[in-house]
């Protein structure tokens, strides 16, 4: 980080928006269509943020209410979940259950003013490399748009990394 | 399984000949199944050159980072033996008992002893010329820094070096100038001087025989050896280094000896008889020593200090030195005849100038030769000219005529010579210094009479000669007798040869004088007295009298300890006599950065190293383990297989064509039909590669191995020795001790990630207790040091940060199988795929390596110990499509004794419900002979008007529901799952039942598009349908592949599986039902108590269960339910996070 990194806020918009933010998206992602796609993408060289993360999953199917909560409570500014598309669910309707319970935490995220536009899923298959950068760099831009993660760690900003 | 066509006592082993990709399938896919195998390479390491090079594979990666991994498989298999540096000489016997006689050609190094330090190719000076493209190796060397064995060899041409044949004294040229154009003067000093004693004096009077056989000289001009070779020994002697030893050696204490002579020769005997104990005394006519070489060799040529120099430290402490005495009686001195001495060594040189026989020859001012250099070198000049006439056309010539244009009084030296211009037989550049002396050189004279006044010589005439060597090369010279000429002398000098006089020693002589001593020992017709240099061979080089002298020397030795003189090589000096081997040429290296000598320096790099190793001893003396032997020799052994697979890299391949002869195949096309793996010697098999296409390589290395697997089905298994582990250490209650290794992945992550950076951000992490980038983490060598630090630090988690992890997932779990772990106590990071190719060069691709491997080692604290599951495995095979595919892929199953349930969707086998293709005209009878044999297998269960409807399980367990028309629903059990379906209408409905995406033409994918072409992504599951169009043979080979493939599985009778299952809590279980609801495989049930429990083997572990039960009391058993926030908070941690 720029050692004359300064707060600065943009008139028209409440959003806190220091110079040089990036967003921060962290993506679940599915071990057998998403990470595959990951993978592919790598491998054809596509390019997209660097400021996001994967975690691999067996399915989105065991993600758990509390750890996407907990990834917005910690800082994170969005959250992609990736699985697998209707029908290809390995564990045969964990794609599902993620979509059902994505919505409620999208429904909290509304409520507490975060937005649930934070937390996005998408369903791809492994072949579908392309679309995974395109997700990648969708989601990104999206969250540019709203701006940082308020619930970020006021430390967080000031900490820097060395 | 094992019931297969019987065949009494057949062996369960298989040759694999070639380790690219063909090779390495076909063993890997054989070991898998039961079968043990031997995987012979000619080259130094296994791979073959597809492994080597750099080039960017479909998918992505290169070529090296594919196959690496599958090498380190196929080193630490069990079941694989790797041969490498073997040539298959023989293959003999029958089916099933094949004996194969192997070469092992040698490497030069100890295996057993190298430890891939690279000390040695570090001062290695000799650098192998590299093909475009390829990293140019040093003569000792490792083809690449992971290669398998990961032990370095030498590349050697023994012999393969004229120059170093070429000379009489043995001297290693190749050696001596890989030192010196590495800059290392007094190592090649002293190379130098282990043959050649007289550097300095060679160097300027040698003939230089290695500089007429130099294989550059044909090019641009020979290596200037005999220069550089003076250069060494003048900067040696001015640098005044200890290297030149004033006295070496003791006294002796063993017999006396008398060398009799002080020329080259006898010196070289004297000294090295004083080196091997004995008493030496060296008798010298002449007041000082030296021979020819003081009294011949004039001081403008030869500078007395120079000579002075070499001779001084030749002599060895404790010489009797008896100069000035002239020994009359050689015989006299042997003890036996009442002397002193146990031998003699007679090397009294020749001094006896030879006659013209011409009229005239006996006047005042004509002198021989060797008088007048010798008088001219002992004292003053001798009293010549004005003008001088020198005959002859000999070096001997030359010194006499450049002496006598030097001396007093002389105004003009003419050189008469026998031969025409540019014909006469001494060193052009020699005979254009003395021209350009002064020295009047006239061409083609015979000299008739020799012109008197008063008993003194005026002129000498001559005749013209029209030619010197008859047709065949045999002197014998023609003459004009109406063409003569006249030169007027006041001296004249004769060169026309130097003979021996030793009429007076009673030893037994040739017809012209010579003494008649054995070639190879010098041992003359008196026991005990030995004859060698001039005296023997009459006048000879300085070279060859120093090879006499230290022959000599030996075979004194040797009969003085009452042995046969016997010498120790009969090949010394002839080493070169095979044929020349062609070598590329190098470029001339620039000269520039070099300091003092570049240009000697540069002069010596211009040495083709005609025989790849210089055998100059650097890299003996680097190696702190001991392990270079140049005395290895090849060595021959004898294996029994069943079956013989040969797999070329292509028919091209460097040593195929005499392979295919040797074991009797057509080394264009090996296959019978000629796309085939089947050849015409039954139980031999082809997986010809195809070069850069390792794809087709793999399928039909996997096709070849199936073939095997068919012939030797009913001894699979008695061979193959099962993997043994540690003892797992249960590290459940051990606190987190994490090692975390990153990988390079040779240029792949590094540059786009700074992985020391990595590797320093991570170190201080929760748990870490190691941190190391390693270059390639699939490679074996990657695999062995995770394996020490595991031991070093007692370590008992793993992080691999590299590439996609389900790729070498298994490797990384064998190291930790193999050091005592659990093998699910691994996390890994890709950083490559993920990060490197997808961020590279963006700063904040450092930053996001950091965090997915801290993410990684946060993951790597919550791992549990799993205990494994064995899954029972069904031992047959769905296959679907009763096409030619099909039916080549199930009777391929069960050939080896698996079952088949060959499904097909309409009312009869080979593709009849389907059209016909137009490359499958002609096929029909093969086709019909297929249905038959598929029709009458005993172990081939037809399914016609069927179709899939659902497969559940997984890999060696699968539950396959088949839709029957008009009958109804069949339920068949299945280890394996095999696709031979061929439209692409159905691929789509397929693919969603076995839940694979297709790729964008509407094709099954491969789980790998080049390692793994028949596999889908599903374990368990293949497909041997290709795009079209496709030829019935690719389509045989995709189908034969496919089977062996499976039969990988087939073969075991239990998966071990992960038992990543979900388990629950019964605390805080309420038996709310919630899981029971949820789950798609009915793995929970409400149990006793009141309580859910799951059932472990239908549990396929995805975790709904866990996100779903309200009272948080389920976890998947290999996670530690507070994984995902820990991961989670080391992401986001601040400046951990980012």
């Amino acid at each position: 980080m720029s050692p004359d990194r300064s707060e600065s806020r943009s008139e028209g918009t409440r959003t806190v928006r220091p110079p040089g933010w990036e967003p921060e998206i962290l993506a679940f992602c599915c071990s057998y269509c998403a990470s595959a796609a990951a993978g592919e993408a790598g491998a054809v060289r596509l390019r997209y943020p660097a400021g996001t993360r994967i975690l691999s999953t067996p399915c989105t199917g065991g993600i758990e209410m509390e750890h996407l909560l907990e990834a917005f409570e910690k800082g994170v500014d969005g959250v992609l979940v990736v699985g697998c598309p209707d029908g290809g669910c390995h564990f045969v309707e964990g794609n599902q259950r993620a979509l059902r319970r994505l919505e409620r935490v999208r429904a909290i995220l509304d409520e507490i003013g975060l937005g649930g536009g934070r937390l996005r899923m998408v369903q791809l298959s492994d072949s579908m490399a392309p679309a995974f950068a395109d997700h990648m760099r969708e989601i990104t831009e999206t969250i540019r748009a709203m701006g940082p993660n308020p619930l970020k760690p006021a430390r967080k900003e000031s900490a820097g990394r060395s | 399984m094992g019931s297969g066509r019987e065949r009494p006592g057949g062996v369960g082993a298989v040759l694999v000949c070639g380790s690219g990709g063909a090779g390495i399938q076909a063993a890997l896919d054989l070991a898998e199944s039961g079968f043990r195998v031997i995987l012979a390479e000619a080259g130094a390491a296994i791979g073959g050159r597809a492994a080597r090079s750099d080039d960017t594979l479909s998918g992505g990666d290169c070529a090296m980072c594919l196959l690496s991994p599958r090498l380190a498989e196929c080193a630490r298999n069990r079941n694989i033996e790797i041969f490498t540096l073997a040539d298959v000489l023989e293959v003999s016997g029958e089916p099933g008992r094949f004996r194969v006689r192997i070469r092992h050609n040698p490497r030069y190094v100890d295996p057993g002893k190298c430890d891939g330090c690279g000390n040695c190719a570090a001062v290695c000076p000799v650098t192998l010329p590299a093909a475009p493209g390829e990293e140019a190796l040093k003569a000792i060397s490792r083809p690449w820094p992971q290669a398998i064995p990961n032990i370095f060899s030498i590349s050697r041409v023994a012999g393969a070096a004229p120059c170093r044949g070429a000379c009489p004294a043995g001297v290693n040229v190749p050696g001596f100038l890989a030192l010196l154009g590495a800059g290392r003067l007094e190592a090649a000093y002293t190379l130098l001087r282990d043959r050649c004693p007289f550097p300095g004096t060679s160097g300027r009077i040698c003939r230089r025989p290695c500089e007429s056989a130099c294989r550059r000289g044909a090019r641009d001009g020979a290596v200037a050896v005999g220069d550089l070779e003076r250069f060494v020994a003048d900067a040696v002697a001015s640098a005044e280094t200890t290297l030149l030893p004033a006295a070496e050696g003791a006294a002796g204490t063993r017999a006396r000896v008398a060398v009799i002579g002080g020329g080259p020769a006898g010196l070289v005997a004297a000294r090295d008889l004083a080196l091997t104990g004995y008493r030496v005394t060296l008798f010298e006519a002449q007041p000082l020593l030296g021979g020819m070489l003081r009294y011949g060799v004039p001081p403008f040529r030869l500078p007395r200090e120079v000579l002075d120099r070499e001779i001084g430290a030749l002599l060895p402490p404790g010489l009797e030195l008896r100069t000035s005495t002239r020994v009359d009686k050689p015989a006299g001195l042997l003890s036996v005849h009442g002397g002193a001495f146990g031998a003699v060594f007679l090397a009294c040189g020749a001094w006896a100038g030879r006659r013209l026989g011409i009229p005239g020859e006996g006047a005042d001012g004509v002198w021989q030769a060797v008088d007048y250099l010798r008088v001219s070198n002992s004292g003053p000049p001798a009293p010549i000219g004005p003008g001088v006439l020198v005959i002859g056309e000999s070096d001997l010539a030359l010194d006499a005529a450049r002496t006598a244009l030097r001396a007093p009084g002389v105004r003009r030296v003419t050189l008469a010579c026998l031969h025409g211009r540019g014909e006469v037989p001494v060193d052009a550049g020699r005979l254009a210094l003395a021209a350009g002396e002064g020295v009047e050189v006239e061409y083609g004279l015979g000299p008739t009479r020799v012109n008197t006044l008063a008993g003194r010589v005026v002129s000498v005439s001559f005749r013209a000669c029209t030619s010197v060597f008859d047709e065949h090369g045999r002197y014998d010279p023609l003459y004009d007798d109406a063409a003569t000429r006249t030169l007027g002398a006041d001296t004249v000098i004769l060169a026309s040869g130097r003979g021996v006089d030793a009429a007076g020693y009673a030893l037994e002589r040739r017809p012209g004088g010579r003494l008649l001593a054995d070639p190879l020992t010098g041992a003359t017709g008196v026991p005990g007295i030995f004859a060698g240099g001039d005296a023997v061979l009459g006048p000879a080089s300085l070279a060859e009298a120093i090879a006499q002298g230290r022959r000599a020397a030996e075979s004194m030795d040797a009969w003085l300890k009452r042995n046969a003189p016997i010498r120790e090589a009969a090949a010394m000096g002839v080493s070169g006599a095979g044929p020349r081997h062609p070598v590329p040429m190098a470029p001339d290296p620039a000269p520039a950065g070099l300091q003092a000598g570049s240009r000697e320096v540069a002069e010596a790099r211009r040495c083709l190293n005609c025989g790849a190793c210089s055998e100059c001893g650097l890299c003996t003396t680097a190696c702190s383990a001991g392990a270079i032997d140049l005395a290895q020799a090849p060595s021959e052994s004898e294996i029994e297989v069943g079956s013989v697979i040969v797999a070329p890299e292509e028919t091209g391949a460097p040593g195929w064509s005499e392979l295919a002869a040797r074991i009797g195949l057509d080394p264009d096309a090996p296959g019978v039909p000629p796309e085939s793996v089947r050849t015409r010697l039954p139980g031999v098999y082809a997986a010809v590669g195809r070069g850069a296409e390792i794809a087709a390589a793999v399928t039909r290395g996997s096709a070849a191995a199936a073939c095997a697997m068919e012939q030797l089905a009913s001894v699979r298994g008695t061979l193959a020795r099962p993997r043994s582990y540690p003892w797992e250490r249960d590290v459940t209650d051990e606190e987190a001790r994490i090692g975390v290794f990153v990988c390079r992945c040779g240029h792949q992550i590094s540059p786009a990630v700074d992985v020391a950076e990595v590797c320093r951000s991570v170190a201080a992490l929760e748990g870490v207790h190691c941190v190391e980038a390693l270059e390639y983490s699939c490679s074996d060598s990657g695999l062995r040091r995770m394996k020490r630090r595991i031991g070093e630090h007692r370590l008992n988690r793993l992080v691999v940060a590299s590439c996609s992890s389900r790729t070498y997932e298994a490797l990384f779990q064998e190291v930790l199988r193999e050091s005592g772990l659990n093998r699910y106590l691994l996390a890994t990071a890709n950083i490559r795929e993920e990060c490197a190719w997808v961020h590279g060069g963006d700063e904040a691709a450092t930053r996001k390596a950091v965090d997915l491997v801290a993410m990684a080692a946060a993951r790597a604290r919550h791992l549990r110990p799993l205990p494994p599951v064995d899954l029972p495995v069904t031992a047959s095979a769905l296959v679907l499509g009763g096409g030619s595919s099909g039916m080549t892929a199930a009777l391929s199953l069960a050939g080896q004794g698996f079952g088949v349930h060959l499904v097909e969707r309409s009312g009869a086998l080979g593709g009849g419900g389907r059209r016909p293709g137009p490359e499958e005209g002609g096929a029909g009878d093969r086709a019909d002979g297929l249905i038959d044999r598929v029709t009458a297998h005993p172990r081939i269960t037809l399914h016609l008007d069927s179709e899939l409807r659902a497969v559940a399980g997984q890999a060696g367990d699968f539950t396959c529901r088949l839709n029957v028309s008009g009958w109804g629903r069949v339920t068949l059990a299945a280890g394996v799952v095999i696709v031979a379906t061929g439209a692409g209408g159905e691929n789509e409905a397929l693919a969603a039942k076995l839940r694979v995406a297709l790729g964008e033409d509407g094709g099954f994918r491969p789980a790998h598009p080049v390692l793994r072409p028949v596999d889908l992504v599903n374990e368990g599951q293949f497909f041997c349908t290709a795009a079209p169009p496709s030829s019935i043979q690719e389509r045989v080979l995709r189908a034969r592949a496919a089977a062996a493939r499976a039969a990988t599985i087939l073969s075991k009778p239990q998966l071990e599986i992960a038992g990543h299952v979900a388990s629950v809590n019964p605390v805080f279980c309420v038996a709310c039902g919630t899981c029971v609801r949820l789950c798609p495989y009915g793995a929970p049930f409400i149990g006793e108590a009141r309580k859910a429990a799951v059932q472990e083997v239908k549990c396929a572990g995805c975790g709904s269960c866990v996100a779903s039960c309200p009272r948080r009391a389920i976890t998947l058993r290999r996670e530690e339910s507070g994984t995902v926030t820990a991961m989670l908070g080391q992401l986001l941690a601040a400046g951990g996070g980012y």
